[in-house]
């Protein structure tokens, strides 16, 4: 019942998922018009309309667009990515990421071990108590 | 698999199912396809006409916009509609931290 969403969903999108091929031609013109747009949006704002406002669209649409795009759709889609907030995604990603392991970036494998505490220090003898590994005893303990 | 893995997969399929959930509405409620669509026209047409003023290029630019983003390719529009809303919404931070919570709290203790 879950997936009956998303079966209906993926039926009617698998005609266009075969035409990989025309998905990216689209979607690379409408990349381009976007970028066309935010091309002319600064010359007029900074430039105003007029004959040197068209000369300069003209030469920076040709060299953007039709020339490296190859280079400038990827800076585009980075730059509306970080207009829109993906760098302050990127951030959180960076500092849950470690909290999400245990700690301040350490901690690798599944019996690598950190001691922080003595609480935190107890729990990891227990913890290897019950898995059946010797531990050496310390003080305190 | 460690406490890296589960959160990663966590947040990416929240993430993911977020985006994804629109078109996956749209697909099954015809009433919200059309809204989303007749909203999603609106937008495209107000943000071209925000870059171009009042014109015959804006009509046709909004109009080639409108049938790759929202005709043919509808499913693309909604889901990019989706995650900029949510980013712009930093809803995204939300899951992230969420998933970070959840990894901790289920996960096994790392010491």
């Amino acid at each position: 019942m879950f997936f009956l969403p998303l079966l209906l969903f993926g039926l009617q999108i698998q005609p266009s998922l075969l035409d990989i091929g025309e998905f990216f031609g689209d979607m690379t013109i409408v990349l381009k018009i976007f970028v066309m747009l935010s091309i002319i949006s600064f010359v007029l704002q900074n430039l105003g309309k007029g004959p040197l406002a068209i000369l300069v669209i003209c030469v920076m649409s040709y060299f953007i667009i039709f020339d490296y795009f190859y280079i400038f759709g990827g800076v585009y889609i980075l730059y509306m990515l970080a207009l829109l907030g993906g760098v302050h995604l990127m951030i959180d990603f960076f500092f849950a990421a470690p909290h999400a392991l245990g700690g301040g970036g350490g901690g690798g494998g599944g019996e690598e071990l950190e001691q922080r505490s003595g609480i935190e220090y107890k729990e990891q003898q227990q913890h290897l108590m019950h898995k059946g590994k010797r531990m050496m005893p310390l003080p305190g303990m | 698999m460690n406490a890296r893995g589960n959160f990663l997969i966590i947040a990416i399929i929240l993430m993911i199912g977020a985006v994804v959930l629109l078109p996956v509405l749209m697909a099954v409620f015809p009433p919200i396809d059309i809204l989303v669509k007749i909203f999603l026209v609106f937008s495209i047409f107000m943000m071209v006409r925000g870059y171009l003023g009042n014109g015959v290029l804006t009509i046709i630019i909004s109009g080639v916009l409108i049938y790759f983003l929202v005709i043919k390719w509808w499913w693309v529009g909604a889901s990019g509609w989706m995650a900029i809303t949510l980013i712009s919404l930093s809803v995204f931070s939300v899951i992230l931290w969420g998933s970070q919570a959840i990894t901790m709290f289920a996960g096994p203790k790392r010491r």
